[in-house]
């Protein structure tokens, strides 16, 4: 057994998808009906190894997600994303594992991308 | 084969793959050089150095400097010039108290401290991550301006990072002495480990070593071990094993070329040495590299 989906809930999962797509260069692969008349958004990076669910958000639940993105390179990352129009929460900084950027989307769920950095052999 | 990528403000990356070379100029500008093989001759005014992988060397602005390189394989290097007004922008802007980064890191320094040190520093931490990335980058001919500054920036924040955190962990266990005298004894603490990064693979002699750290033999032990926890004995040690590691990952060379190549006195030295640091033997920590390479 192993996690497939990422979920990412969402009030309006037709402004997320275009979010993933515009911004962070994800496709959509198809939609999946995961509750009676609940239909989830389905989406896959490039390299299609992180795959996303956007689930409509339950009215009465206010859910948001954390999601963290490894890259190898993040200061290159945080540029390109930069260019595809978002705003970072703040540059990229400096914690004990590496290297951190991170943004939120309009609906609250929060990005952070994570260049994990070893510094045993210092 | 040699590149400058002169950025619109002034600031350049030089990038080049050389057998020969011998520069003499004065830079107007703050630079930093890293090589990634083989080694490389300073000559800072009457100073003699001498650049091996791991290690960076800063040179200020107005430093008249020659630069030597002279190999049968080609060395691999990389500079960096940054522009007067680029570093003006980074004290005056990022160096100033932002407390909406996490502390700690180098996300934030004191600019009022802010100066820079003329000498050999390993490659370490976040600037070696930067300083490789860069490297990529200039390889595949990036263009893209805004994210090679993005790069020098974080590269000139982590050398300040580095230095200063250097400079501060000196100077609080030296803190029984007057300031000025502090600053004096880090000084001349650098200039010691200057000449040892510089010279780990010739036999080097503490009279020497005191004479260009310009410290009597007694004194320069006993800062040296206030100052870092250890003797610039076992310091040297941990550049020799630190360098050998380099040749164990990186090239095919017998043990016997490793040891006199990183100037220790025999293989079994340098077997009881590496054990002890790694707990496996030289040749098994090669063949653990390969296998993960």
């Amino acid at each position: 057994m192993r996690i497939k989906y990422v979920t990412i809930p969402s009030g309006n999962t037709a402004e997320e998808e275009t979010f993933f797509v515009n911004f962070l260069g994800f496709k959509h692969t198809g939609e999946l009906e995961l509750w009676p008349n609940v239909r989830c958004k389905l989406l896959s990076n490039n390299d299609s190894d992180i795959h996303v669910a956007i689930i409509p958000n339950r009215s009465t639940l206010n859910q948001k997600a954390v999601i963290i993105f490894n890259t190898e390179n993040c200061l290159k990352q945080y540029h390109e994303i930069t260019k595809n129009g978002v705003v970072f929460n703040h540059k990229p900084y400096y914690v004990s594992a590496g290297m951190i950027a991170e943004f939120t989307d309009k609906e609250g769920n929060q990005f952070i991308l994570l260049e994990e950095r070893s510094y045993i052999e210092d | 084969m040699e590149s400058v990528l002169k950025l619109s403000n002034e600031n350049r990356i030089y990038s080049s793959k050389l057998t020969y070379k011998n520069l003499t100029e004065v830079n107007n500008n703050f630079s930093l050089h890293v090589n990634f093989n083989g080694n490389e001759k300073f000559v800072l005014n009457k100073k003699k150095l001498r650049l091996f992988p791991h290690n960076f060397l800063a040179i200020n602005p107005g430093t008249l400097y020659s630069d030597i390189i002279d190999s049968d394989s080609p060395v691999q290097k990389l500079s960096i010039s940054f522009d007067k007004g680029f570093i003006d922008d980074f004290k005056t802007s990022f160096l100033k108290n932002d407390n909406s980064f996490p502390d700690s890191y180098g996300n934030h320094l004191l600019s009022q401290n802010l100066t820079f040190n003329e000498t050999i520093f390993p490659l370490l931490g976040d600037l070696k991550y930067n300083i490789e990335h860069l490297k990529v980058l200039i390889r595949s001919n990036c263009q893209d301006e805004l994210l090679l500054n993005e790069f020098l920036y974080h590269i000139l924040l982590n050398y300040c990072t580095l230095y200063q955190k250097d400079m501060l962990f000196v100077e609080e266990r030296l803190k029984d002495l007057q300031f000025v005298t502090r600053k004096e004894i880090y000084r001349r603490l650098s200039l010691a480990k200057e000449y040892l990064y510089s010279n780990f693979d010739q036999k080097i002699n503490i009279y020497e070593l005191s004479k260009y750290s310009c410290m009597s033999a007694t004194h320069l032990i006993r800062s040296f071990r206030q100052a870092y926890h250890t003797t610039p004995h076992q310091f040297l040690i941990n550049i020799r094993l630190k360098q050998a590691e380099f040749l164990l990952k990186n090239t095919s060379y017998p043990i016997n070329k490793i040891v006199n190549t990183v100037g220790l006195d025999s293989p079994s030295t340098f077997i009881k040495l590496f054990k002890i640091r790694h707990k496996i033997t030289p040749l098994k920590y090669r063949t653990s590299h390969h296998v993960i390479n």
